[in-house]
């Protein structure tokens, strides 16, 4: 058992935020690390100490190995959390961090090569009886070979590069004709980014859910899931919407997927948090997709219908424990949802919002927990991703929770930048949504994109008075205060004279 | 005095009916009265009670033919003297209106990733001019009419803030 003593959190924002948070509840000291950009960031003010690693751009400075480990030496860390994104699935940085005697709080660099390695998860899962995905068995580099895979597991098929993640690349044919035209296409293509056309030919499952389900193992080989997570609802490949439990998912399916997942993680000697991540189809067939070896995002909404906080038990285990509780001890309580607040505008194509926040109210209230780095003040950068809060709500049912966040996406404020909460807003009153009926393409089905505008006009149309008289008021105090209502003050030079000498404005 | 709200074409007819004293006042909004009560003015914009209801605005941009404020959170534009603005409109159309639109600019604040039109080019509306990236993602500039490219005001790797001039069009 090693005693962690000082963690270093190699990240920013909301989620070194949480770190910290956690070890404050542990008694353990925290580092931060911060570019120029954040030298002001809320992060840097709560931990107790603050190491500055670089400029702004992420390649400098968070993503700086060398420079993160040099500061973990120097403050004496025990420990490095990685965080989500940056240096949290690189197995380079896993080795230096056990080369300099310092914990990473995670799993191990060979599983995480592990992980990254889609066929290598597919190939294992196949061996314990996971269902995956029909698919090719390996890449292939010659079109015939693809036509033969794809008559075996029957069109429609996804033809995807074995290089270049995120959803990049994916291309879809209906039947032999089309898949030969797309393989020619798809592998120039590959051949001109990578040098190499590796393809490989997936079965197309239409209607598709996604439903995660977190992991966490012991080093002492005790393993349990706690449960499932929906996030279907995404936009191009990026979630905007999780929440536990999923509706597709029932007592009977729960167990054994769990089982799976346990069984996955014995098999490949798994380590600290991950996710294994699966799609589910329209008669609810689940099939293994991948796993990821970090803690995510949307972590929260498991810490709310279970009670567990994920943060203390990683690092629990990073220190040697047990986890001290047992699958049976586990209970779904509730139903919690998740809103990503991003700084982009949806009414102008989600382009990025980026500048300085003079004011925000956070909602506050009964099941209402908000994970943020935004304060009074704060400049949210261009130089990061747009996540500026995570909005989650809790409710003994569904509806509560969704009430609940809905009243507090009502009360979320944030002045100086566009966000995504008029499309939350609009998500949550949508009938598809209260419903259940979700799947990865949602936002399309439902076009919800075309209802947000309407959302945001309702929110002014109730104010139509207000507005009126605080235009009315503006030519009031700019004559101020002496006006009547039969003398119009038709000299504009004049008006916009005083208004500049009696106002200062703007943002 | 006439008020047009904008992103609601709604337009309303509003005066001041009477001072009752310094912060108080009985305005009329269309053919209704309201009790208008300012709480409290500053340079973070104007606190008032409308009838039993409190509410905030703040000024962020006004000239002489139209505001941009926000009134309980939600930005509005608001102008004014818009049945005398249409009809100057009416009979002004012509050069004057496209020299002012010139320039074009950026939405966003972001760095340059690659300047896609050349000086002296060619351009038709929508084509795309320079790319920029911001949070990890790119966004593009595109003309705002057909034209040619009097100047590009950046390069690549150059920081704009939002509404700068990246391009001059003519």
């Amino acid at each position: 058992m090693e005693m962690i003593k000082k963690i270093l959190t190699a990240n920013r924002g909301e989620i070194a935020i949480r770190v910290i948070r956690a070890c404050r509840e542990l008694g353990i000291k925290s580092v931060a690390v911060y570019s120029d950009e954040d030298a002001q960031a809320m992060h840097v003010r709560l931990a107790d100490e603050a190491y500055h690693i670089g400029p702004p751009s992420p390649r400098e400075s968070y993503l700086n190995m060398e420079r993160i480990i040099d500061a973990g030496k120097k403050s004496g860390a025990d420990a490095i959390h990685p965080g989500y994104g940056f240096l949290s699935e690189n197995a380079s940085f896993v080795d230096a961090c056990e080369k300099s005697g310092i914990i990473f709080i995670g799993p191990t660099s060979e599983t995480m090569r592990f992980s990254g390695d889609k066929m290598a998860v597919k190939t294992v899962a196949k061996k314990i009886g996971v269902p995956v995905v029909p698919a090719s068995d390996g890449t292939l580099d010659d079109v015939e070979k693809a036509v033969d895979v794809a008559e075996k597991i029957g069109y429609p098929v996804l033809l995807k590069s074995a290089f270049g993640g995120g959803g990049r690349g994916i291309r879809l044919a209906n039947d032999e004709k089309q898949l030969r035209q797309e393989f020619e296409m798809s592998s120039m293509e590959a051949k001109a980014a990578y040098g190499r056309a590796a393809m490989f030919v997936e079965k197309f499952l239409p209607r598709i859910r996604h439903i995660e389900f977190q992991l966490v193992r012991d080093s002492h080989g005790n393993a349990v899931y706690l449960f499932e997570r929906e996030c279907s609802i995404q936009r191009r490949y990026q979630k905007l919407i999780e929440m536990a439990p999923s509706p597709a998912v029932d007592e009977k399916t729960r167990p054994m997927v769990g089982g799976w997942v346990v069984k996955l993680a014995n098999e490949i000697n798994y380590l600290n948090a991950g996710t294994v991540e699966f799609i589910c189809d329209d008669k609810r067939n689940f099939y293994l997709i991948e796993i990821n070896s970090r803690l995510q995002v949307e972590h929260p909404v498991t810490e709310l219908i279970t009670g567990v906080d994920l943060l203390k038990l990683q690092i629990g285990v990073a220190s040697g424990e047990s986890i001290p509780f047992k699958q049976s001890d586990l209970k779904l309580n509730g139903c919690a949802i998740e809103c990503r607040i991003n700084a982009e505008d949806p009414l102008n194509d989600f382009a990025p919002s980026s500048g300085p926040v003079p004011s925000c109210i956070i909602p506050y209230g009964p099941g209402i927990r908000v994970d943020t780095y935004l304060f009074p003040g704060c400049t949210v950068s261009g130089y990061y991703d747009s996540l500026v809060a995570k909005l989650l709500a809790w409710g003994r049912d569904f509806d509560e929770s969704r009430r609940r966040i809905k009243n507090a996406l009502n009360e979320f404020y944030i002045e100086g930048i566009q966000t995504t909460i008029p499309l939350h807003k609009a998500i949550m009153d949508d009938p598809a949504f209260i419903a259940g009926d979700l799947s990865t393409d949602y936002l399309d089905r439902f076009k919800i994109l075309e209802k947000v505008e309407s959302v945001a006009k309702a929110g002014a149309k109730d104010k139509v008075d207000a507005i009126v008289a605080a235009a009315l008021l503006h030519s009031v105090l700019v004559r101020g205060g002496n006006s009547n209502s039969t003398e119009h003050n038709t000299n504009k030079w004049k008006e916009s004279g005083r208004f500049t000498r009696n106002f200062s404005y703007g943002i | 005095m006439e008020f047009k709200i904008e992103d609601l074409a709604i337009t309303l007819n509003a005066e001041v009916v009477k001072r009752i004293n310094g912060n108080e006042m009985i305005i009329k909004i269309g053919d209704k009265e309201h009790k208008l009560h300012v709480i409290c003015c500053n340079s973070n914009g104007v606190e008032f009670m409308l009838d039993n209801s409190y509410h905030h605005a703040k000024y962020m941009h006004v000239n002489s033919a139209d505001m941009k404020l926000m009134v309980d959170g939600n930005l509005v534009t608001v102008s004014k003297y818009a049945e005398l603005r249409a009809i100057a409109q009416k009979s002004s159309a012509g050069p004057s209106a496209s020299t002012s639109q010139r320039f074009l600019t950026s939405s966003i604040p972001g760095r340059v990733v690659s300047v896609v039109a050349k000086p002296n080019g060619e351009v038709k509306k929508g084509d795309v001019v320079v790319v920029l990236e911001s949070m990890k993602m790119q966004v593009a500039i595109k003309a705002h009419k057909d034209g040619v490219i009097k100047e590009l005001k950046i390069k690549e790797g150059s920081s704009v803030s939002r509404n700068d001039v990246v391009a001059i069009i003519e």
